[in-house]
């Protein structure tokens, strides 16, 4: 910590008065160059620039919401184009011919005072409310994919770098390197194929979706274990794209640590298995795990789309592909700053969470 | 300062050696014909070779000898902490509880062996620096290795740590709750050396504890492990590659060389009576600030492959004294003078050429 810059004890209350000021600015400065202001003010500029990007680039997609829709109205209510376009501009609020620097100004305006405007496409719907709908649903399932996979990628690749090089390490190795190599989507795609329809695991019709339709919500069994039953294909799916990498990861960094001198010195001390394997092995083998697992969870809400997608899973990235389609500027826009704000946050977890169990950083950081 | 820690290890006894002896000289450890390998690619590395000697209550014993020649992997067989790949393919390690029973340390079940470990025999090992878990307290290292051995009163063996804290010279309050990086290099070592000392062991072996730290810290190491050992009576297996440190804190020295012990003496006998040829040539390596730069030698050729050893001796080609029989014939370890030990066919001729050299080279202390 570094020393405090306050003045000694002011003799006279007039040159307490003078140095008031100057009190306050340097606290202002230290205030504004610690480490906590530091990082808060890099998060907002990444959100910021994140945004900005984005919100430009939507805008370059081929086509625009009133075009989509004109479309639409030539296609299946057979309307001519000059009918079909006014129907459809008068149907939403957004004018396709407001210079993009407008809209820009517009929102970020908005945006201040946390409003993320209205859908264009599903007139009067607040983005917001649609995000707070779909987000929770997102959030666990791809969260739950995410801590199931870091629990077994930690327990399997500490085993397998304890028993290196022993039949269990050898299958476990091949078959996490295998998995690892599939895109998720793809083993999506296999799960309903093997497991739904050539094997009938499972009814393909009644676990896609995320909530059987027919059942009141509310805080009963049978809701709760639809939410779960259909949650199965999709946990699984994430669980299976991404415990190889946990494992091999967890793997090769349990093998450097087991080389290092206090884990010797642990055992030469007396110590139990059990405490050398916990407090001197799988800790300083987690350090490196936990910055991917902090990176990891900021990608939860983005990283779904996909397999949303195949699941019919109405999730955030369900949400996204929808808007994305519709060309529906502002949900996407909310979609996006939704994603880049969890990124951020989860990477200033992860720097905390860092500081709790590294000691050597905790104590550079104060600097 | 004698805790009543023998009821924790209490190991099937080998041998009843009727009641426990006052004698000063009782062997505490025995190391008889003990031989380790490792695999490697190549084939098996023999690293210690048919090693004996006796190590005394209060002895100190030191190791010396280049670079791989097997001194480190004898002290980890001794606590049974050999890497994977290394194994003893031979011999007996005899230990002698303070109640005198005698047990041979390769038989001992895992159990036994962890009580075996600090709590009777303590190694301090070559890399101290990163000799401590860097992401918890000394003090939670305190706690850990005192519990292992069945010692659960906190506040007791936080008195008795700071206590040797204070002993080794370290602010022991603050390094009590210390995480390890912000302790120096020296400050870590005689952490490790009070925690070393802290179940009070019998036998405290040390790899080369001084060799990371400055000459100054060196001094301080020595100074407090000379103070420990006078409280305290434990013995001590010292490994180091400096000859007058070995000098100052030894009372046998044995010379290692590739795997074997070839020679092994009392400190005084050994440094101004070498009768092997590679003592001597190790003794005469050794720069001295009186003496000028001719005087140094250093030994021609470099030590043997250690999976296809040389027939006889294996110092036959490095050796200025060899003959047609050291090429064929391996020397057995004899005495020649009392508790001098050699290997060598030559002695009487080293012994005699290490006298002119004597007098000018190597005053060590
Ligand atoms: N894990 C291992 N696998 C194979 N060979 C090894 C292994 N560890 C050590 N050796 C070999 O065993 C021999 C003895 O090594 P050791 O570490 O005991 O030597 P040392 O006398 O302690 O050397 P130093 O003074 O450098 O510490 C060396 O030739 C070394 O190459
Ligand atoms: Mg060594």
């Amino acid at each position: 910590m570094e020393i405090t810059s306050t003045p000694p004890v002011a003799p006279s209350e007039a040159q307490a008065a003078l140095a008031r000021p100057v009190a306050w600015w340097h606290a202002i400065r230290r205030a504004l160059t610690s480490y906590t202001a530091q990082t808060i003010i890099q998060g907002f500029f990444t959100v910021w620039a994140v945004m900005t990007f984005t919100f430009i680039l939507i805008r370059q997609m081929p086509s625009n919401p009133v075009q989509i829709e004109t479309e639409r109205l030539i296609r299946e209510e057979q309307l001519s184009y000059e009918e079909a376009r006014s129907k459809a501009a008068a149907l939403f609020e957004f004018d396709p011919d407001q210079p993009v620097i407008e809209q820009y100004l517009e929102y970020l305006a908005r945006l201040i005072r946390l409003d993320l405007g209205k859908s264009i496409t599903s007139t009067g719907t607040p983005v917001m409310d649609q995000i707070l709908q779909y987000l929770p649903w997102t959030l666990f399932s791809v969260g739950l994919g995410l801590l199931i996979s870091f629990t077994i990628g930690i327990f399997v690749g500490m085993a397998m770098a304890y028993w290196r090089g022993g039949a269990f390490d050898n299958i476990v190795t091949a078959l996490a390197s295998i998995l690892f190599g599939i895109p998720n989507y793809i083993i999506a795609l296999l799960i309903i194929l093997i497991l739904g329809v050539q094997l009938h695991v499972f009814s393909v019709a009644n676990t896609l979706g995320r909530v059987d339709p027919t059942i009141e919500p509310g805080f009963m069994l049978e809701y709760i274990g639809s939410i779960l039953s259909h949650a199965i294909l999709p946990v699984l799916t994430y669980v299976a794209a991404t415990v190889g990498g946990w494992i091999l990861t967890m793997k090769s960094s349990t093998l450097s640590t087991l080389g290092e001198e206090y884990v010797t010195v642990a055992h030469a001390r007396g110590l139990p298995q059990r405490r050398v394997l916990t407090a001197y092995v799988g800790r300083n083998a987690m350090l490196p795990l936990v910055t991917r697992l902090a990176i990891s969870i900021g990608f939860v809400v983005g990283g779904s789309v996909i397999i949303e997608d195949v699941y019919r899973y109405r999730g955030l990235g369900k949400f996204l592909t929808t808007a994305i389609v519709a060309r529906d500027y502002t949900s996407m826009q909310g979609v996006f700053l939704v994603i880049a704000i969890s990124v951020v946050v989860a990477n200033i977890l992860a720097d905390l969470l860092y500081g709790v169990l590294d000691p050597r950083v905790r104590i550079g950081k104060e600097r | 300062m004698s805790t009543s820690k023998q009821a924790l290890f209490t190991p099937a006894r080998v041998t009843a050696e009727g009641p426990p002896t006052s004698s000063p000289a009782r062997v505490v450890l025995s190391v008889q014909d003990v031989s380790i390998s490792y695999l490697a690619h190549r084939g098996r590395v023999r690293a210690v070779s048919q090693v004996s000697f006796d190590l005394r209550q209060g002895e100190s014993l030191a190791l010396i000898g280049e670079s791989g020649c097997g001194k480190s992997t004898l002290n980890l067989g001794i606590i049974r902490l050999l890497p994977k790949t290394g194994r003893v393919d031979q011999g007996k390690i005899l230990y002698t509880a303070r109640d005198g029973s005698i047990v041979d340390v390769l038989a001992l079940s895992d159990r036994e062996m962890r009580a075996f470990r600090w709590g009777e025999c303590a190694m301090i090992f070559q890399a101290a620096l990163n000799s401590l878990n860097p992401v918890i307290r000394v003090r939670d290292m305190v706690y850990d290795t005192a519990e292992a051995h069945g010692r659960h009163d906190r506040a007791r063996i936080r008195n008795r740590m700071l206590d040797l804290f204070r002993k080794v010279r370290l602010d022991a309050e603050r390094v009590f709750n210390a995480y390890p990086h912000e302790l120096s290099g020296g400050m870590r070592q005689r952490v490790l050396l009070a925690l070393g000392v802290l179940l009070n062991p019998q036998v405290v072996i040390l790899d080369e504890p001084t060799t990371a730290v400055d000459i100054l810290t060196q001094r301080t190491i020595l100074e407090v492990l000379k103070d420990l050992r006078e409280a305290m009576g434990f013995s001590i297996i010292f490994i180091s590659h400096d000859l007058s440190i070995a000098a100052e804190m030894a009372d046998t020295v044995a010379t290692m060389y590739a795997g074997e012990i070839v020679e092994i003496g009392p400190v005084n006998e050994l440094f101004y009576r070498p009768r092997h040829a590679y003592t001597l040539g190790l003794l005469q390596a050794v720069p001295k600030l009186s003496a000028g730069a001719q005087d140094l030698s250093s030994i021609p050729g470099s030590p043997p492959d250690l999976i296809e050893p040389p027939s006889g001796c294996k110092f036959h080609p490095r050796c200025p004294f060899a003959t047609e029989r050291c090429r064929h014939e391996p020397p057995p370890l004899i005495e020649d003078a009392p508790g001098h030990r050699v290997a060598c066919f030559e002695s009487e001729r080293v012994l005699a050429a290490s006298g002119p050299a004597r007098q000018s080279t190597h005053r060590l202390d």
